[in-house]
This record gives structure tokens, C-alpha cells and sequence, in this order.
């Protein structure tokens, strides 16, 4: 239990001594974000440590004492498709794709004699060639770690790694100067803007939210990460929970809060798990509780989980959630800042908001400000899906271009795919083409392009995609996690959704086309909250740039050949020997024929489900 | 304040709620189908968007107006919004409106017709169709808009809170909990819900055809009675709002279709206020079971068993004027006059949906044999040509035809309070007598009587309020002796059951009308009307009575909330002796809390260790102590924020000490 400040800075000066020993001495790395664990990390990590624990020996290092204590689990590293992953210090061999059976050769090799396991290591997609250390990979030199920095060797859960890092040096320094306006005006300094989203200016809602009167003020941390394809919330959560923590310290003493929420979605329990050990451990070190380190400032975050309603990530929904309400938005004004968790004012940032507020306090509003572009300063995180040899987390500077991330950082897309469009910004954003790969990535630059930063989910879409369907599967996701309160988002997703299934049916009209439009615009202009007012966004995108898709639909084609409705399987008679072995395993009865001779599918019975396809074995069935 | 509305200058109060409410209150009404002036903001049907100094458009029933602001109501762009949001709603609605209740008042209806939908360019996607006719109260989702208008007036004005939103998106739908139906919640009837659903998704259980299938039966007697308040409202019906000799006209058509006789519920209020007033004297004496609660309202009464039942000898054990009069009917008038008690079809007239469900109670049945509505009237008038306009207001019969001022005033909130005044007044004498308003819909009165006695009465009006009244009461802070509540805001004037629009404004006027009509009638107290003592000499005796009790009096009884049975997870062959029953609650609270997580451990133990061999467990839910969850109950002891290991302490404990018990008998 830290007592004063000066106590907390002593400690902290300890623990950056202890790091700086503990990354030149054998450390053993491995990520545990869910990317990872779900392909077997845990597993690599427990054999890691029974093969420690079972060769107490001398290495060529020093006596391994707590040997097992030297496997430590680090969050997330972003390249998720090549985990799970082992970075072995001092040396920084990183290793991708690790399996529990090569535990005994990294033993052997790396641990007893210090050189690298040459198959584990990562090939760069770029060059081909393997790479020994992290940072001489080109993923990693395109991109611009901050909020993630020290990657791949940071322990997710421990205080005292983070501490090591100069972790909460920033609150301390805050907490000493006692002057809240200074922290107001640095952080308006920094341009920094929310990362939930929509980009409001953070400095300015802090400013709101102190300067507005109420008897309790709460702090806010909005984890409810819910479009699909979107893990930068996660994966800050599991791998730096205590940025996360520290920010939300400094927001609730630059405000005058007592009590903190995070809110973090029940499908993220190892995101819970870490951070309520970050809330535990804060605790027991005197960062959190009543008169914080001998002073008056007393403040305590509890955890909400969310029960998995995407229109909670909406802030008046997300406060109703907390208050044991049903999430739905309320009409806003007054805004949190004003009026928010039961009436008192509340300060609401995204996670990643809050863990780029120590950093800023730290390095000043104009080293902050180095990073990015003048209207959106900073880095921004990006989860990277779709058919790219790299997928999962990265970093970068605000004004990186598409192009960059996908053919930098994500090395290309697989072979046999072409680029066709990028879906950027979550279920309610907006699908871009070609034309924008240069575009540099900002909020005022997406919004200008009719897109926008949102969650940051970018989904890469190859020629093999269609558009429509794109729009459709969006639309399905949107239609049924609308809250339902106002009509023009609960009844015209609905139709919209309706509409488009039947583009991709091959059901579409000219009117239906027409009457899409006028719902996405209806809906856009008319609905109550973000939810509703974004979720046209892939219809109108698509319809401005793939507008020859959807006419090609009604014309009778899907030109990615995606939709199976516009599908025809044919029997070419040149090669069907008239085995009828198709129409036997035909579910609908749609193909018939006399033996011996050509058989022929009755297009009006067929229902494209390709059986027929599979079960041929002279490949006298095409699909048209 | 001064704002431009269309390019005319208009002139608005100062410190409005919001600019659809400062317009609506100079007569500007915007389109809007989730707005009501009575609740919270609600923000959910974008009909009322406006455009605010040329180039925002945003929602009026949000928007604090200010000085000079420029307000375009009606732009093409808004007109097609609005257009393109009605014809969203109408895609997936029920349109069988020819068979609908509210057919020719429903304000979807209204506003299809004057935005000249004729076609509608959306697929007809339907709703969830089931129609819960449990209860007075009928609900329809198929016609539901969600503008959630009921969950709020049922939350907000009623403090019940017995429907919600449920579900998501285009599938979510206004439900009571766990989709029950309402006959199995705690629902009171009061029908505020359909007083201001604006389309037919809740509305009132039409009973018409009943009524005539009475009619055409030859051995029956129908016998009518009319509710004080329906004479205030029915008018609106038939454009007659300043008539205040409506009740004779409605006599006059009751006759007309084939009523034997017509008879005054004033005249059973007059007896209820005559009978309470002793009770209350009684219970001054005894200084016992007080504050005094009138018990008139059925919808108050079952707001007191579902969520009082402390309280419940606090209700006065008279019945209600419907059920008093009715059963003077059934019991003396039938005697009196010669007709069997089995051959009298009793059919009572009244503001409020809540009668109906009162009428059909255990304790109640073979009283009234049927409850139609002001509103239900109004239709069998309609369908019937006859112009009752032109209809002679005919008497009323005899012997239930005069009553007081007070008997009339029932129909309004005080009134039940202020005629049961008048009768201690004659008793007792009242010295002085001060009002005071405490807030909108709770009136105080500081009573001082002749003997130097000081009583504080109280009247309330609206469940909501009766709410807080009940809470400060359970927190001791409140000192009365009486309380009169009607369930509904203005007393019955604004009862479920009355004509459509049934807002503010019209109750406001209605208890005008009923007022003027009061003024008119020359008894002022119930001393005074002739029948009543005369029933009493000749057959009550004297109020509270014994034979009083057997006619006019009632009983109440607690509701269960949770209708369900335990669900049986570890049944043991074992006697009932022996058995220790454990039950887990598994609600929501509890089940969030870990309950499920101590009901396996707990069936681990029982499935392992010996001492715990004769352990019943057994699923159950809702204890009702959701704020201590998890609950477990062993036998009858209840364990709140239980964990595994206090559980299993306590009941190694009990089951040691049951069998030490047993050892010994």
C-alpha cells in the first residue's frame, strides 16, 4: 500500500529498474490475447513453464531460480492469423505459429543455448524471408506502435510490468500539480479526439463534463465493442488494462468524479477478467479507494458487464444499461456531460480514449501531436479482416493511406484475390473502392469520403465478393440489434434489409431500387441515435460506388458470382455418361433423364444447392 | 418569448418543456405519435421533426425553443419524412381496421387519411399476431406502433409498471413480463393504457353482445345502473359537451332497447359514504387500522393487494358503489319488488375498465352480471339510429333514483373523501376544515371536529402518486387518518373506460360538467336522500350492522406476483417429515449473482455426503428480496447474498438440529 505520492514515485523508479534487468535477463514472452489463445497459446504457455519447472538447471545465463516464474503472458500482438506467438528475451526472437510440441526445441535451442529456432520464426510476407526480431519486420516498421507500445513485451497482468513502464507516472504528476484546467488544456492541445467513433473532441467534454454542476459526477469507460469484425477495444483491454485504468483516473480527478464505470461486454471475459485484476491490484497499491495516496481525491470503477446489445455502445444506451435499464438511447440534449448516469454528469470515453490520456500527460500536447495529421492527431488502432495474408490488430498514424495498411502492413491479399473494396468503420460504415486506397485515413478525410473512422474495423473485400450482398449482410446485422424504439430504424431496416434480400435473391426491381434510396435516406436523417443515422451506410456507399451491381442484379447477374440465386448448373451432354447418380441424390427432383443417355436439370425445381455438382464424377456439371 | 413558426410571429409561454408542447398549447398541434404532454420525452416516432433556423431538422419534442428562433413545420422534405415514416409503420401493421376497436379513433388512421396514403410502397412484413383477451384489457401487438405511450402512462402516472418493451429491433414488442398474459400480472385494469394507446393495440374487452344476448332472453329483467361520471363524458360522443341532462337521455334509450328499469349508482355511492363514514368513526375510536383507505376504486384495491399487502386491513371492508347498489338489488329491491333475485340481469354503466374485472371477482360474482363503458354505450347508441339528442330525458326509477350532491361527486377525485365528510360532519360536527395542496394529485386536509379531535384526511388521484403516498407512509413519515385514491388522474371522469380523446384537457372539462350537474340537485348530504334511511329502518339496521356487513361488506386478499411453481430438480422418496426442502431461487437477480452456481454445488453435496441425504432441492422464483440475491430458502428460512459455504453451514446446522428434534419426539 502506497501512502503519498513520493512514496508512489520511489516505487515506480524501483519497478523501471526491475523491467530494464528483467528484458536483458531470459524472459519468456507469450501472448495470450484471444487471438492467440484460441489457436492453442495457454497450452504453449503451460508447457512452457512445466519445461522450466522440470530443468531447474544452470543455463548459460545464471541459475534459472523460479524458473517457471520467467514465462510470462503478454497481450495481444496484433498479427493474430500468425499466432500463437513467442518472443524470448533478451535475444527478441519472436516466434509465430508456436505449437506445444515445439516447446522442447525452443528449450533446447533458444533457452539452453541462446540461438533461434529457425522454423518457428515469422516470414515476412513482403520479402519472403524469415525474420529474427520483431522490428525488422516490415508489418512492423509501417506501423506506428504508441498505445501499444514495448509490443510483445509487456506483461498484460501485472502492475508492476506496467509501473515498470513508467506506468502511472502521468496520474501521479497530475495528482501533484493539482491544476485540472492544465490537464483540460493539454489534453484540448493535443487535438485529441474520441475514439469511439464520431471523433468529438476529448478536451472539450472534459471541459463540459467538469464545468457542469451536480453533486456526484461518474467516470465512464465505454468498452462495449460490438460490431462484428471490430477487437481493438479487446485487445487493449486484455493487453494494457492499467492505460485504460490511468486515463480513467485522470478523467475522474480532472472532473471531480468519485465513481467510475467500465463498461465491458460479457463476450469479452478474459477483457473482464484482466481488468478487474488491473482494478484488484490498483487497489491494493492505493491507486483506487478513499483519499488516494494521502490526498483528498477518493475514486473507485466498478465493472458493468454488458449483456451483448450492439445499441449499447450508444453512450444514452450505455448509461441506461448501467443504470439497470433497458438499453435504449434517450433523446439527447442534455448530453452525459450534462445530465447522464442517474441525472449527474458524466464523462463517457471510448477505451481507447482513456489509454492515450496518460501518454499525452506524459510526452505533452505537442510530441502528441507529431503523430497523425493536424485535424486528428495521434495513432488509431484498426482490426484487419478479410482475404490479406496478415489479419488482426495494428497501430497507425492517423493520414496513413489504405494502400499502406493493406499492402504494408497486411502484405497484399492472398493469391487468386483482387482487390476490390475496403468496408471501413464497423456495420455502419461505409464500403470504399479503389479509387480511395490512397486516401489518408482521418476523420474529416473518411467523412468527406462517406465513410468514417467509427470502431475502426477495416474488412478487406476481394473481386469475389459482391456488393450487395456486403450491404445485405450488414443490414442483417444492423436490422437486428436496432433497439427498436424508433420507427424509422426498427421498420425501415427492416425493409431495406427485405429489399436487398431480394437483390441477392435476383428478385430486385427498378422500384425496389428506388425505394431502397429514399429508406437509407429516410433512415439516415430521420432516426434517433448514431445507431440508426449511420446504419444506411453501406447501403448508400455501395449504391454511390457499386451502383452497376445493383443494376447487374436486377438484369439477372451477380457479377462476383457470390449470390447462389443467379447461379444455373447445367449438365453439358458432351461428358454426362447418364449414370444418373445426380438425379438420385437431387433433393428437389430436378433432374431427370433416361439412362445411358444426357441428363437435364429443370432450372424452375433447382435450388442451387450444388449436390448434384459434388456427387458427379465426369464433371459434366457447370455452373453458369 | 417570441419565435417564428412558418413565417408568423408567435408568442409562447416562457420556460415550455419543449417546442411541441409550447406550439400545442397556442394551437399549433405538431404531427407526433409518441408525445404525450402527461409523461416523460420519449423521442421515438420522428413525426414531429422540424426545421430549426433553415438548415438543422431535428425532433420539436426535444428542442427547448428560444428567442427569434425560425421553425419550419412543414417543409417538403419534413412531408415526405413524415409520409415515408407513416408508411413504414403502416407496412407491418395490422390494416383490418374496419373490425378494430378503434375504428374511426385511431390516430394512425387519422393520420393515414390526411397524408392521402393510398398505396404503400413497402412489403407487408407482419408483426407477432397473438391477442391476449385474458383480461379487460385486450392487447393486440399486430396493432402495436411501439410509441411505448403505455409503458410510460403505466410506469410514470400509474406506478405499476406491469408491460415493457421486450425483444429487439423490428421483432421487439410491448409485453408484460416473461410474456405472461395480463389476466397473471399485477395489471390493476385501470385501463390508463388504453386511454392513451393511439391505435388498437390496447383496448377495452366490448361486451355489446353480451348485453344483447340478455336482451333477446324473455325471462330475464334487465336491470340498468349508470355511473356518476359517464354523465361528463358520453357527451363527447355525440357533440352534446355542454348538456348536463344526458343521463336522463341515456335512461330514456336504455328503455328504448328494452331495459325493465334504470337505477343511480349515486345513490350506492351515497350508501358507501354513509357506511365508511361510521367504519371510519369506528376506527378513529378504536384508533386501529388506520389511515383508512377508501376502497371505491377496484383498481386502487388491486394496487394495494399486488403491492401493499401490508396494508390491506387499511382498506375500508365496504364495497363499492356498483357493488353496494348491486347487491341491494340482488338481495332487498328483488324482495321489494317481486322479480327473483335469479331472473334480474344486472348491467352496471361505467367510466372504467376496472369494474369489469371488479364485477367478475371470486367475491363478487352473481352481483353485476355485466360492465359496459361509457364508450360501449356510445357505440350501441350509434349503431342503434337513434338521435339521442332528441331523446326526452326520462326519471330515473325508484326507489335508487335521489341522492345527495356527494353521491354525484364520486365521479371525481375528493368526492368519495368529501361525502363521507359530510356524514361525520352530522355526526360529529366538523369545527374547521383547512385544504392545502401537497402537489398535482395529493390534497391535504386538516380537520379539527367539535370535540376538539384533530383528523388529517387525504386525497389522491393517480396511482403514480399513490405511490409515493404509500412509500412515505411505510417510511413513517406520513400522519393521516384517511385517504381516498382513484386510480386514475381526476378520479373516474378519467377512467379507462370513457370516449377517446381521454386526455387532461377533457377530464379537466368533465369534472366541470359533473360539478354543474352536482350544483343542481337540492340534497346535500347523504342523510338527507329518503331511501337510504329508509333502508336502513327497515332492513340495515344501523350502519355496520351485522346485516350492513352481510350485504354492503368484502374482503381482500393478497396477490401472488409470480404465478409460477417450483420446478422440482432433486425430488427425494423421502416423507415430508424428514425432508429438508431447499429452494434456490433462480430469478433474474439471483440467477445473475450466482444462484445457478450454489444450486449445482448444492446438488453435489447432496448426491455425496451423508448428512445431507434428506436435502429436497428445488428451483423457485422470485423471492422478492432481489437487492439481497441470491436468496435460498431452507424450509422457511430465508439466506440472503448466499454463498455455497454459508448455505451449506447453516443448513448443516438446521439439519443437526431437525434431527435432534425428531430424535427426542
Amino acid at each position: 500500500m502506497l501512502r503519498t505520492i513520493n512514496e508512489a514515485m520511489e516505487y515506480i523508479e524501483e519497478k523501471k529498474n526491475e523491467r530494464k534487468k528483467k528484458l536483458q535477463d531470459l524472459n519468456i514472452y507469450v501472448c495470450i490475447g484471444t487471438g492467440c489463445a484460441a489457436k492453442g497459446s495457454i497450452k504453449v504457455y503451460e508447457a512452457l513453464k512445466e519445461i522450466l519447472k522440470e530443468n531447474n538447471i544452470k543455463v548459460n545465463l545464471q541459475a534459472l531460480e523460479e524458473s517457471e516464474n520467467r514465462v510470462k503472458r503478454t497481450g495481444c500482438c496484433g498479427r493474430c492469423s500468425s499466432g500463437p506467438w513467442v518472443i524470448v528475451m533478451p535475444y527478441g526472437y519472436f516466434y509465430s505459429e508456436v505449437k506445444p510440441e515445439d516447446v522442447r526445441e525452443i528449450y533446447k535451442e533458444t533457452i539452453l543455448k541462446g540461438k533461434p529456432v529457425e522454423k518457428l520464426l515469422f516470414t515476412d510476407p513482403a520479402t519472403s524471408e524469415k525474420v529474427l526480431n520483431l522490428e525488422e519486420a516490415k508489418f512492423f516498421q509501417a506501423q506506428s506502435f504508441y498505445i501499444m507500445e514495448e509490443i510483445g513485451k509487456c506483461e498484460c497482468d501485472s502492475i508492476d510490468d506496467y509501473m515498470g513502464r513508467g506506468g502511472y507516472l502521468s496520474f501521479l504528476k497530475v495528482l501533484q500539480e493539482e491544476n485540472p484546467e492544465k490537464v483540460i488544456q493539454v489534453i484540448k492541445d493535443s487535438g485529441l479526439r474520441g475514439r469511439g467513433g464520431a471523433g468529438f473532441p476529448t478536451g472539450l467534454k472534459w471541459e463540459i463534463t467538469k464545468n457542469s454542476k451536480g453533486d456526484k459526477k461518474f467516470v465512464v469507460c465505454n468498452g462495449d465493442e460490438g460490431d462484428p469484425g471490430a477487437f481493438m477495444n479487446r485487445t487493449l483491454l486484455e493487453r494494457d488494462p492499467h492505460a485504460v485504468l490511468e486515463g480513467m483516473l485522470i478523467g475522474a480527478y480532472t472532473i471531480g468524479a468519485q465513481k467510475g464505470y467500465a463498461y465491458i461486454r460479457a463476450e469479452y471475459p478474459v477483457a473482464v477478467d484482466m481488468f478487474r485484476k488491473a482494478i484488484e491490484d490498483a487497489r491494493k497499491l492505493g491507486l483506487l479507494g478513499e483519499n488516494i495516496l494521502g490526498t483528498s481525491f477518493s475514486f473507485d470503477i466498478e465493472i458493468k458487464e454488458g449483456a451483448g446489445a450492439f445499441v449499447c455502445g450508444e453512450e444514452t444506451a450505455l448509461l441506461a444499461s448501467i443504470e439497470g435499464k433497458r438499453g435504449v438511447p434517450r433523446p439527447r440534449p442534455p448530453y452525459p456531460a450534462q445530465a447522464g448516469l442517474w441525472g449527474y454528469p458524466t464523462l463517457i470515453n471510448n477505451v481507447e480514449t482513456y489509454a492515450n490520456i496518460p501518454k499525452i500527460i506524459r510526452d505533452g500536447a505537442e510530441n502528441y501531436r507529431k503523430r497523425g495529421v493536424s485535424n486528428s492527431p495521434g495513432t488509431k488502432m484498426f482490426s484487419v479482416t478479410g482475404p490479406v495474408k496478415l489479419t488482426g490488430i495494428i497501430e497507425v498514424e492517423f493520414g496513413t493511406t489504405l494502400r499502406q495498411i493493406i499492402y504494408d502492413i497486411c502484405g497484399g491479399l492472398h493469391e487468386g484475390y483482387e482487390f476490390k473494396a475496403v468496408q471501413i468503420g464497423g456495420p455502419s460504415g461505409a464500403c470504399l473502392s479503389e479509387a480511395f486506397l490512397d486516401l489518408p485515413l482521418d476523420y474529416d478525410s473518411l467523412k468527406s469520403a462517406g465513410a468514417m473512422v467509427g470502431s475502426g474495423g477495416i474488412v478487406v473485400l476481394s473481386k469475389r465478393t459482391c456488393m450487395v450482398e456486403v450491404a445485405r449482410f450488414f443490414l442483417d446485422f444492423t436490422k437486428r440489434e436496432s433497439c427498436g424504439k424508433c420507427i424509422p430504424c426498427r421498420e425501415g431496416l427492416m425493409q431495406a434489409y427485405h429489399i436487398l434480400e431480394k437483390f441477392t435473391q435476383g428478385k430486385g426491381s427498378w422500384e425496389d431500387l428506388e425505394n431502397l434510396e429514399f429508406l437509407a435516406e429516410l433512415i439516415k436523417k430521420a432516426s434517433a441515435c448514431g445507431l440508426g443515422q449511420t446504419a444506411p451506410n453501406p447501403i448508400l456507399s455501395t449504391l454511390k460506388l457499386f451502383r452497376d451491381e445493383y443494376i447487374a442484379h436486377i438484369e439477372g447477374i451477380c457479377p462476383s458470382g457470390m449470390c447462389t440465386a443467379f447461379k444455373k448448373y447445367v449438365i453439358n451432354p458432351q461428358f454426362c455418361k447418364g449414370c444418373g447418380l445426380c438425379a438420385r441424390f437431387c433433393p428437389q427432383g430436378a433432374i431427370y433423364g433416361e439412362r445411358g443417355k444426357a441428363y437435364v436439370i429443370d432450372q424452375e425445381k433447382c435450388v442451387k444447392c450444388g449436390a448434384c455438382f459434388d456427387k458427379c464424377k465426369f464433371k459434366a456439371i457447370e455452373i453458369k | 418569448m417570441k419565435i417564428y413558426v412558418d413565417g408568423k410571429e408567435v408568442i409562447i409561454k416562457d420556460n415550455e418543456r419543449n417546442l411541441l408542447e409550447a406550439l400545442r398549447n397556442v394551437g399549433i398541434e405538431i404531427p407526433n405519435l409518441c408525445y404525450l404532454s402527461e409523461t416523460s420525452v420519449y423521442g421515438a416516432c420522428r413525426l414531429c421533426l422540424v426545421e430549426v433556423d433553415g438548415k438543422n431538422v431535428v425532433t420539436s419534442c426535444n428542442l427547448k425553443p428560444y428567442e427569434g428562433m425560425f421553425v419550419r413545420t412543414n417543409t417538403p422534405e419534413i412531408y415526405e419524412i413524415r409520409k415515408g415514416i407513416l408508411e413504414l409503420l403502416l407496412a407491418s401493421h395490422n390494416r383490418d381496421c374496419t373490425t378494430c376497436e378503434r375504428n374511426g379513433s385511431c390516430k394512425l388512421q387519422e393520420y393515414a387519411e390526411v397524408f392521402g396514403i393510398r398505396k404503400i410502397r413497402f412489403a407487408n412484413i407482419p408483426k407477432d399476431s397473438k391477442v391476449d383477451d385474458t383480461a379487460p384489457i385486450v392487447r393486440d401487438n399486430s396493432k402495436c406502433i411501439l410509441c411505448g405511450d403505455c409503458v410510460r402512462v403505466c410506469e410514470e402516472l400509474q406506478g405499476v409498471a406491469a408491460i415493457d418493451i421486450a425483444g429487439r429491433g423490428f421483432i421487439s414488442k410491448v409485453v408484460p413480463a416473461f410474456e405472461h398474459n395480463l389476466a397473471d400480472t399485477e395489471c390493476v385494469y385501470c385501463g390508463q393504457c388504453t386511454a392513451y394507446c393511439p391505435t388498437g393495440a390496447l383496448s377495452i374487452r366490448n361486451d355489446i353482445d353480451k348485453l344483447y344476448k340478455a336482451l333477446k332472453d324473455k325471462n330475464k329483467v334487465i336491470i340498468g345502473m349508470i355511473a356518476p361520471a359517464v354523465r361528463s363524458s358520453i357527451q363527447e360522443e355525440f357533440k352534446l359537451e355542454s348538456d348536463i341532462f344526458i343521463a336522463g337521455r341515456l335512461n330514456a334509450f336504455l328503455k328504448m332497447i328494452g331495459f325493465s328499469k334504470v337505477f343511480e349508482v349515486p345513490f350506492g355511492a351515497d350508501l358507501v359514504a354513509y357506511e365508511e363514514a361510521y367504519e371510519f368513526i369506528e376506527r378513529l375510536e378504536e384508533n386501529k387500522r388506520l389511515p383508512q383507505f377508501t376502497s371505491c376504486c377496484p383498481a386502487w384495491v388491486k394496487y394495494v393487494e399486488e403491492f401493499y399487502p401490508d396494508y390491506i386491513e387499511n382498506l375500508s371492508t365496504v364495497k363499492s358503489p356498483q357493488q353496494a347498489l348491486g347487491s341491494i338489488i340482488k338481495e332487498i329491491y328483488s324482495k321489494e319488488s317481486g322479480i327473483a333475485k335469479e331472473d334480474i340481469y344486472l348491467v352496471s354503466i361505467m367510466p372504467c375498465t376496472a369494474k369489469k374485472f371488479e364485477a367478475e371477482r371470486e367475491e363478487h360474482k352473481g352481483v353485476v352480471d355485466l360492465v359496459i363503458t361509457a364508450k360501449e354505450l356510445a357505440q350501441m347508441i350509434k349503431a342503434s339510429g337513434i338521435d339521442i339528442s332528441n331523446l326526452k330525458p326520462e326519471v330515473f326509477d325508484r326507489p335508487f333514483n335521489l341522492y345527495s350532491q356527494g353521491g354525484l361527486n364520486f365521479g371525481k377525485t375528493g368526492g368519495v373523501l368529501g361525502t363521507v365528510l359530510t356524514v361525520v360532519d352530522n355526526k360529529l360536527k366538523i369545527k374547521s376544515f383547512e385544504e392545502a395542496e401537497i402537489e398535482k394529485g395529493i390534497r391535504l386536509f386538516n380537520i379539527e371536529l367539535s370535540n376538539g379531535k384533530k383528523v388529517k384526511a387525504m386525497a389522491v388521484h393517480s396511482l403514480g402518486k399513490a405511490k409515493k403516498v404509500m412509500q412515505n407512509l411505510k417510511e413513517g413519515i406520513l400522519d393521516v387518518d384517511i385517504i381516498e385514491v382513484m386510480a386514475c388522474s381526476f378520479g373516474c371522469i378519467g377512467g379507462g373506460g370513457q370516449p377517446y380523446p381521454n386526455d387532461t384537457a377533457k377530464r379537466e372539462k368533465r369534472a366541470k360538467i359533473l360539478s354543474e350537474i352536482a350544483s343542481t340537485n337540492p340534497i346535500t348530504s347523504p342523510n338527507e336522500v329518503p331511501y337510504l334511511i329508509e333502508l336502513y329502518n327497515k332492513y340495515l339496521d344501523h350502519p355496520l350492522s351485522h346485516k350492513a356487513h352481510e350485504i354492503l361488506h368484502t374482503s381482500y386478499s393478497p396477490k401472488r406476483r409470480v404465478p409460477e411453481e417450483d420446478i422440482e430438480i432433486l425430488p427425494l422418496p423421502v416423507s415430508e417429515e424428514e425432508k429438508v426442502r431447499v429452494r434456490v431461487c433462480l430469478g433474474t437477480s439471483c440467477y445473475l449473482k450466482g444462484s445457478y452456481n450454489i444450486l449445482s454445488e448444492l446438488i453435489d453435496i447432496v448426491r455425496k455426503e451423508e448428512w445431507a441425504k434428506n436435502i429436497e432441492v428445488v428451483g423457485t422464483f422470485c423471492t422478492e428480496n432481489c437487492s439481497n440475491a441470491p436468496n435460498i430458502l431452507v424450509d422457511d428460512i430465508l439466506i440472503s447474498r448466499a454463498d455455497i459455504n454459508k448455505v451449506k453451514e447453516m443448513l448443516m446446522d438446521y439439519v443437526k438440529r431437525k434431527q435432534g428434534v425428531s430424535d427426542v419426539s
